[in-house]
């Protein structure tokens, strides 16, 4: 109960920063906070941009790493959020070198590694693809992040998938710091990550 | 978080409900940014797509999200208002842009982990009912007309042909322009 009234509060706050805020830094986090903060950094998933190295969520120092549960068939969700992270990039400016983005497939049986790498590379060059056929180590990760996800096939025969919308923004040490729910505006995201910067 | 769930019985009936919070959260979320952005920098060198009419009848709006890399799936988005009441029953296209179009709802659930967003999932809806006088929204993360299978990728400048059946207003073609961000 605690959580949800705080989540609804920040929902209130965040509102005029998901609109024109004006982008002073005395602005509140647009995103939300979890407490305690989700410790990711000894997670790791093979990173189908990177020919299947392994990829821990840990973008060590100075970097932000902002991670996204999906899948390429997603034609609404999808692209609604990856877009607003490109936009965000953009507005960052500069310091969007130190950001680094991971798209995680739920859905690893319909996306290859190749088309997962060229769809997340679509909305962020160097963008990461993260892809494994083990569903167990998949699971792992995602409750990690406290990221759910199903696919399922209906009697029609079509697959069915559920997934958080959630972005996730992991820091130099591997702590999930900030979530931002599905419908944020990248004016907000940047917002967020200029007044992180800001203080590192 | 597990408050929530001990004061309801049926466990149908608490997503129900959670869902519905949900789905209100992120719609109000998005019509707010729509709203109150117009002269902010991310809606600068909008086309305005043609309005279609028939009687008293019209969608605005349009579009259509270009394909992701090799994706085949994607979904287009427009705004209905009638001066009547009726239904939207049905949305088609060609087989030469895709092999099938529905009409779907995303919706959000309100998350158990104890994650800020819940799980978001689409599913076909049959149809849709148009109040009178109230425009009828199809936008990301909402209502949206989902095109299954491409025949070719849809890119940003192409325009598509869409077929929207009414049950009063009968059918209207609509030629929807293909973007790669919405507008
Ligand atoms: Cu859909």
């Amino acid at each position: 109960m605690k959580l949800r009234t705080a989540v609804l509060a920040l929902l209130t706050m965040a509102l005029p920063l998901a609109a024109c805020g004006s982008g002073t830094a005395t602005n509140p986090i647009a995103g939300l906070q979890r407490d305690p903060a989700p410790e990711v950094g000894s997670l790791s998933l093979p990173d189908a941009s990177a020919g299947g190295a392994d990829f821990t969520f840990t973008p060590g120092e100075g970097k932000y790493l902002i991670v996204y549960f999906g899948y390429t068939s997603c034609p609404d969700v999808c692209p609604t959020t990856l877009s607003e992270v490109k936009k965000a990039l953009a507005r960052v400016g500069e310091q969007a070198k130190n950001i680094e983005v991971a798209m995680i497939t739920v859905d690893p049986n319909r996306d290859s590694d190749e088309l997962l790498t060229k769809y997340v590379q679509t909305f962020v060059k160097g963008g990461h693809a993260l892809r494994t056929d083990d569903d167990t180590t998949l699971q792992k990760v995602a409750k990690g992040f406290g990221s759910g996800y199903s696919v399922t096939t209906n009697a029609k025969g079509e697959v069915e998938v559920t997934h958080s919308g959630t972005l996730y923004l992991v820091d130099p040490a591997g702590t999930l710091i900030l979530e931002w729910p599905f419908g944020l505006k990248a004016k907000a995201i940047a917002d967020d990550l200029v007044t992180l910067f800001g203080k590192a | 978080m597990n408050g929530m769930r001990m004061n309801l019985t049926s466990p149908a009936r608490t997503r129900r409900v959670r869902r519905m919070v949900g789905c209100t959260l992120a719609v109000s979320f998005l019509s707010i940014g729509v709203a109150a952005c117009g002269s902010d920098g991310e809606s600068q060198g909008v086309k305005t797509p043609p309005e279609s009419t028939i009687g008293q009848l019209g969608v605005t709006g349009q579009w259509a999200r270009a394909t992701i890399a090799d994706a085949k799936n994607t979904a287009l988005y427009f705004t209905v208002v009638s001066a009547a009441n009726d239904r939207l029953t049905g949305v088609s296209v060609d087989a030469s842009v895709a092999a099938r179009a529905e009409m779907h709802q995303t919706m959000t659930m309100t998350s158990d982990s104890g994650a800020a967003g819940g799980e978001m999932q689409m599913g076909p809806v049959d149809g849709i009912d148009i109040e009178a006088n109230t425009p009828f929204v199809f936008e990301p993360g909402g209502y949206h007309v989902m095109l299954f299978d491409v025949a070719k990728p849809l890119v940003e400048g192409d325009t598509i042909t869409v077929t929207l059946s009414f049950k009063v207003h009968g059918t209207m073609t609509l030629d929807v322009p293909v973007l790669s961000e919405a507008p």
